[in-house]
């Protein structure tokens, strides 16, 4: 995407290496809304790509001395980026509360609100409602999504057969899910 | 796969999707993540981005490189009555021009289920966990070299500058860093200390044992405070030590007794348990900082255990 004249940005860069603070934060404005639309696609929280983009650009300028002037903003930015990003990628494929996400976006019918659910609210909607479900319903559900526990060891854990931790597993994820459509929903309507 | 993660970026991957691509990540080495994470990078632009957002940020962004000022501290506390700490963390800054410092010490502390980020002089930002102490005087934190004394749990971010080393006294443990970041938990009691570092370099100095060794990024030592013997090991998960800093306390075979401590401090609380055996259980999980009740009851659940809570009092009782 080579919308930027590159010889204005050569010139942002070398006033900005001298420490002229509006450039800087010219290059901010160039950047940030890339940089936080980018992160926030892997990490999936807007509180992580926020940070991302914040330890991202105040090192940028602590280290302004030594960015070299052929280095392209875009590439530089990447590179201090990556490790944080590529971090937050593994961390969220592996999480069982990110499938959980997934399949309450699955049964979402409407185009529409799939964008419009991000997964920090899910979270918060998904604890609410896990605090209102039955204690045999909701022990099942927390020891296999936040302690990532399988079957049988639920099972082992409460002293029940396996068939009947499955019932439960799936009595509280529909009743989850029937709750957090409400909550969402009423999300969605706020929102709009 | 690219057609994977693509779905995964917008949010469109059907649960089964989803196993595949975590099959294919958890294969994949971080090289080819990066080849094809750049190449989604060069397209991106983010017209959906909403301006208020960035400037929010850009405010944040200026408070750390000092051009713009905030003087208000907050510190984490327990709601009085409800058992839930709210966490607000702000950066405190100091003036070392400031005349108000009257002696030649300065001495930064938390008490039980507080937390605080404070910066250095030199831009240096450290985020002090409950019960922990950071102390450095005037003279000795400078251009020349930057040392400061500390004891309980902390996340640096250590400003890079080559001529003046930053310098951390801990017990028994000595550390030397350029520019980096790491999580450090040293705390006075405590049969090891542990460092995580996430960036950068730092040497370690058992001072018991006048041992030393060179820690790189990924890489955790951790001293074991009866013999001074450092060890050092390697971890793709190592911001895991960090969590508390974003709200959550992640365990991975850690003893009971540690995780309950963790629990008190965070949610300034004491906790008993009435069968002391189940203190030398291992456990692993994640626990958040915001919801007693929910940690408690993944407590409950792991061991089978009762929680009676009297306002900051809990007692564990085996059932």
């Amino acid at each position: 995407m080579k919308r930027h004249n590159d010889i204005e940005e050569q010139r942002l860069i070398e006033r900005f290496k001298l420490g002229d603070y509006k450039a800087f934060t010219l290059i901010y404005n160039r950047y940030a809304k890339s940089l936080f639309s980018y992160s926030l696609q892997y990490t999936k929280r807007v509180e992580d790509a926020e940070e991302i983009v914040q330890d991202v650009f105040v090192r940028l300028w602590r280290q302004r001395e030594r960015v070299r002037q052929e280095d392209t903003l875009r590439s530089l930015l990447f590179i201090m980026a990556k490790n944080m990003l590529i971090n937050a990628y593994r961390i969220r494929v592996n999480q069982p509360s990110y499938e959980d996400y997934l399949n309450y976006v699955d049964k979402l019918t409407t185009e529409d609100t799939r964008n419009r659910v991000d997964y920090s609210d899910f979270l918060k909607s998904f604890h609410k409602v896990l605090r209102t479900l039955p204690p045999t319903q909701r022990k099942a559900i927390m020891l296999s999504r936040i302690q990532q526990l399988s079957i049988k060891e639920i099972a082992e854990h409460l002293s029940l057969s396996e068939q009947t931790i499955k019932n439960q597993l799936s009595l509280g994820l529909k009743k989850l899910r029937t709750e957090l459509d409400k909550l969402i929903w009423g999300i969605i309507l706020f929102l709009n | 796969m690219e057609d994977l993660e693509r779905k995964y970026r917008e949010n469109s991957l059907t649960p089964a999707e989803l196993l595949e691509l975590r099959e294919k990540i958890n294969s994949s080495g971080d090289g080819e993540l990066e080849r094809r994470m750049l190449d989604v990078w060069i397209e991106t632009d983010g017209k959906d981005v909403e301006s208020k957002q960035i400037r929010r940020i850009k405010r944040r962004i200026d408070i750390a490189n000092r051009k713009r000022v905030n003087l208000l501290l907050y510190y984490a506390g327990i709601a009085a009555g409800i058992l839930l700490p709210i966490l607000i963390a702000s950066t405190l800054y100091l003036y070392q021009e400031n005349n108000r410092i009257y002696d030649h010490s300065i001495t930064i502390s938390t008490g039980k289920g507080e937390r605080v980020g404070i910066t250095l002089p030199d831009g240096s930002k450290v985020t002090l966990n409950s019960m922990s102490e950071l102390c450095y005087s005037v003279a000795e934190y400078n251009k020349d070299a930057r040392h400061i004394d500390f004891s309980g749990e902390g996340y640096f971010d250590v400003r890079h500058s080559p001529e003046a080393p930053f310098v951390i006294n801990s017990r028994n443990l000595k550390i030397e860093v350029l520019g980096t970041t790491f999580n450090l938990l040293a705390r006075t009691e405590g049969e090891t200390s542990e460092l995580s570092l996430e960036k950068g370099r730092v040497l370690l100095v058992s001072l018991q044992r006048g041992d030393s060794v060179v820690l790189n990024a990924n890489q955790k030592a951790i001293l074991d405070q009866n013999t001074g013997n450092i060890t050092v090991i390697t971890s793709n998960t190592i911001d895991m030590a960090s969590g508390w800093t974003r709200g959550e306390l992640i365990y991975r075979n850690t003893k009971l007794s540690e995780v309950i401590r963790d629990i008190e401090d965070n949610y300034n609380i004491s906790i008993k348990i009435n069968d002391e055996e189940c203190l030398e259980n291992t456990f692993t999980g994640t626990l958040s900082t915001h919801d007693l009740n929910e940690a408690l009851e993944i407590i409950e659940l792991s061991y089978n255990l009762k929680a009676r809570i009297d306002h900051k009092n809990v007692l564990l009782v085996r059932q």
